[in-house]
């Protein structure tokens, strides 16, 4: 256990001196621990983004440990100019220890869960272990190693960026198994403190703990963050590029920090992808408006093209993807209209479960999300954005419709860990939204 | 017409269920005397499975297929993803008459209405005044219901195993009971007594470059553990998930007995030399 923590320690210390590349310098009204939480979420999806794209490339195993900690002693280096912190704007010591409170209270038993177990969740010993197995051999992985069948090696074709967190945390040797849980764990916590930063710096300390306090209480994410399965860590991506397109609503710089949680999130899960793509179209809206300049959208293209090369290696991979649909649809038409009028049916069980599925009970991550939904709806207001969040939900929702595996399948093995990541951004976004809507009242 | 009912059903993928039986095609240059019937569109073109059927088995003249796609938990058949196709024999050549999609569902009203709903629900929002309806205590007071609720919900649980925690079988506890374990060998713990005592006799009984087969019932349960570790320690294995088809030589069963003479035993599985096992494709 003390080996396991040790190194889960050391990767977090590398993930948040490297987000200091990315993570602007604290400003008034921010949280010493909440900024430090912002900087580790960045510097894991940054180090999982160019850890994954060095292995993509062929560097063996040592270069690619070695980059970890070159980006990291970067960080360390890395001068970043400090704003003037007016009096009075400094957080109190009482709202540092709040803002650590739901990290504390809600999130140790699964961080202590997480510590004290090896992974037995299907899908952390199926899909995530023995990817790190392969980062942790000495060649790079192969062709060969993708069209593995299953079960030797089950999703291969997905993205290695957390596997790469593992190993770099692990330099000499076998990585400990349990750094497959604590490695996403890593991502919730930080998540956690990133999300009362984030309100804190615009609607309040308060709002951020509530916000912080109602994800890890979501019995969906509290297990999500500890079994070993990538949407934890999917959503602090996801909540990255939210924080950083509201830091640029707020014209505060930004765009690489948008970046880097787009070319993470495209090296964590294949759904990521989703993310990657849209924030390379805001880059590039923004640049076609005049709203950045050239040399800071070619820097955020430059960062999101570390999530390209596993793509493309990735592209010759022969397992099923989305282009199987096409002539399936193509063949026939009444597929499509038959799917797209079954599947809000078949979603809507996961708010009241059908009288078939007695013993199953509605999700509290759907609820939460449908509510923040409702409050978000509403016209342009104040608040946090969550355009990365609802993109990737309309990612999910048409893959569910144009893909043609049986539904309530799909629904029923993926529906509730694709609402957990986008649940942080919407949970922020909705608290952000309400306590801006009654402050705009009184 | 003569109407004959084939099953096609993929029982051994898991991850890729039946959807329907969807086209039914001659292969270019193929025998003419059969016909592939494809049993489901999941997986491209190369990669799906293929009944034929043999124009032995059809009477002269016009018979109907139905094409009947199950569920893969309860291998009930699913509505809606079933079909007719009628076929026409003439000696040795068989040909499609026509499709008949007879069990598909009607286009469901209630669910277009629910899309119009949700479109309306939308546009109202977007229009309502919702500012001025607010209260200052809807800022704290909604999140602070949902934050109450949530921690109601999971203090309400019983107080689960800290096996089933670790395996996605419950929520972890909102606080963590001092009983469990946060030392040990865990991967004893979890994977069960005799787990370690049977891989390291697999170990010492391998030779160099012997293959190692490790065989379990089904894709799921505590056996799949198991075999998944041993593979990641092993390295140079195959799982095989199927009790009744695997190679001949050294092999680990986890959860089962295969009835050989076993090399060691204990309660998380045996190690023998098999024969091996086969077992006919479905016809």
């Amino acid at each position: 256990m003390t080996s396991a923590a040790a190194s889960t320690i050391l990767v977090a210390i590398a993930a948040w001196l490297a987000g200091r590349w990315v993570v602007p310098a604290r400003e008034p009204g921010e949280l010493r621990v909440g900024h430090a939480g912002l900087e580790t979420l960045a510097g894991l999806c940054l180090l999982a983004a160019a850890l994954s794209c060095a292995s993509a490339l062929g560097a063996p195993r040592a270069a690619v440990t070695a980059l970890a900690y070159a980006i990291a002693a970067g960080g360390l280096l890395a001068r970043r100019r400090a704003p003037a912190t007016p009096d009075g704007a400094r957080r109190s010591l009482a709202w540092e220890a709040a803002a650590l409170a739901p990290v504390v209270l809600l999130g140790a038993p699964s961080a202590l869960a997480a510590v004290s177990g090896p992974p037995l969740d299907h899908d952390a010993v199926a899909i995530w272990l023995p990817k790190v197995h392969e980062a942790a051999e000495v060649d790079p992985p192969e062709v060969r190693a993708i069209r593995a069948a299953w079960p030797h090696h089950m999703h291969p074709q997905y993205p290695r960026g957390l596997a790469w967190l593992a190993t770099a945390a692990s330099p000499i040797g076998d990585p400990d198994p349990r750094l497959v849980r604590l490695i996403p764990l890593l991502f919730a916590l930080a998540l956690s403190l990133a999300t009362v930063n984030a309100a804190a710096r615009s609607a309040g300390p308060a709002c951020g703990v509530l916000s912080a306090a109602i994800v890890l209480a979501t019995a969906e994410f509290s297990r999500s963050m500890h079994l070993g399965q990538a949407d934890a860590a999917m959503a602090g991506a996801v909540l990255l590029a939210a924080i950083a397109a509201t830091h640029l609503r707020d014209a505060r710089g930004g765009l690489a920090l948008a970046a880097v949680a787009g070319a993470g999130a495209g090296s964590i899960k294949a759904e990521g992808l989703v993310v990657t793509l849209a924030v390379g179209v805001f880059v590039l809206a923004r640049l076609a408006l005049r709203r950045d300049s050239w040399r800071t959208s070619v820097a955020a293209l430059a960062i999101l093209g570390l999530a390209l090369p596993w793509w493309i290696f990735r592209s010759h991979d022969p397992t099923p993807g989305l282009l199987y649909a096409v002539p399936t649809f193509l063949a026939d038409p009444s597929m499509l209209v038959e799917r797209l009028v079954a599947t809000p049916k078949t979603l809507l069980g996961l708010l009241v479960p059908p009288g078939s599925q007695s013993a199953g009970h509605p999700s509290p991550t759907a609820w939460i999300s449908a509510a923040c939904l409702l409050v978000l709806l509403p016209g342009r207001t104040w608040g946090a954005v969550v355009w990365p969040a609802l993109v990737l939900l309309l990612a999910d929702y048409a893959i569910y419709v144009v893909t043609p595996a049986a539904l309530h399948w799909h629904v029923a093995t993926s529906a509730t860990r694709l609402l957990v990541q986008a649940l942080p951004t919407l949970v922020l976004g909705a608290t952000t939204r309400l306590a801006a809507a009654t402050r705009s009242t009184t | 017409m003569q109407l004959l009912c084939g099953a096609l059903w993929r029982g051994e993928d898991n991850f890729n269920p039946p959807y329907r039986g969807s086209s039914i095609h001659v292969p270019p240059g193929g025998n003419p005397a059969s016909l592939l019937v494809l049993a489901e569109n999941v997986l491209p073109p190369g990669t799906r499975r293929q009944a034929t059927i043999a124009a032995a088995v059809l009477p002269e003249g016009e018979s109907a297929i139905e094409l009947v796609a199950r569920a893969p938990d309860d291998v009930s058949v699913i509505l809606g993803r079933s079909e007719t196709l009628v076929l026409r024999r003439d000696g040795d050549r068989l040909g499609v008459v026509r499709r008949r999609d007879t069990t598909w569902p009607r286009l469901d009203l209630t669910v277009v209405l629910s899309y119009l709903a949700a479109a309306a629900l939308v546009l109202a929002l977007r229009r309502a005044p919702l500012p001025r309806l607010r209260a200052r205590w809807l800022a704290a007071g909604l999140p602070a219901a949902a934050l109450g609720a949530l921690i109601a919900w999971r203090a309400s649980a019983p107080t689960p195993t800290q096996m089933n925690v670790d395996a996605n079988v419950s929520d972890p506890p909102l606080v963590w009971p001092l009983a469990w374990s946060l030392r040990g060998d865990a991967l004893e713990r979890g994977l069960g007594p005799g787990y370690r005592t049977l891989v390291d006799a697999a170990r010492a009984e391998r030779r160099a470059g012997e293959p190692l087969s490790l065989v379990i019932p089904e894709a799921e349960g505590v056996a799949f553990l198991r075999a998944a570790y041993a593979a990641a320690e092993f390295r140079d294995t195959i799982i095989h998930c199927d009790r009744d088809a695997y190679p001949p030589g050294l092999a680990l069963f986890f959860d089962f007995d295969p009835g050989t003479e076993p090399i060691a035993r204990t309660e998380a599985g045996v190690l023998a030399r098999t024969p091996g096992r086969r077992r006919e494709p479905p016809r």
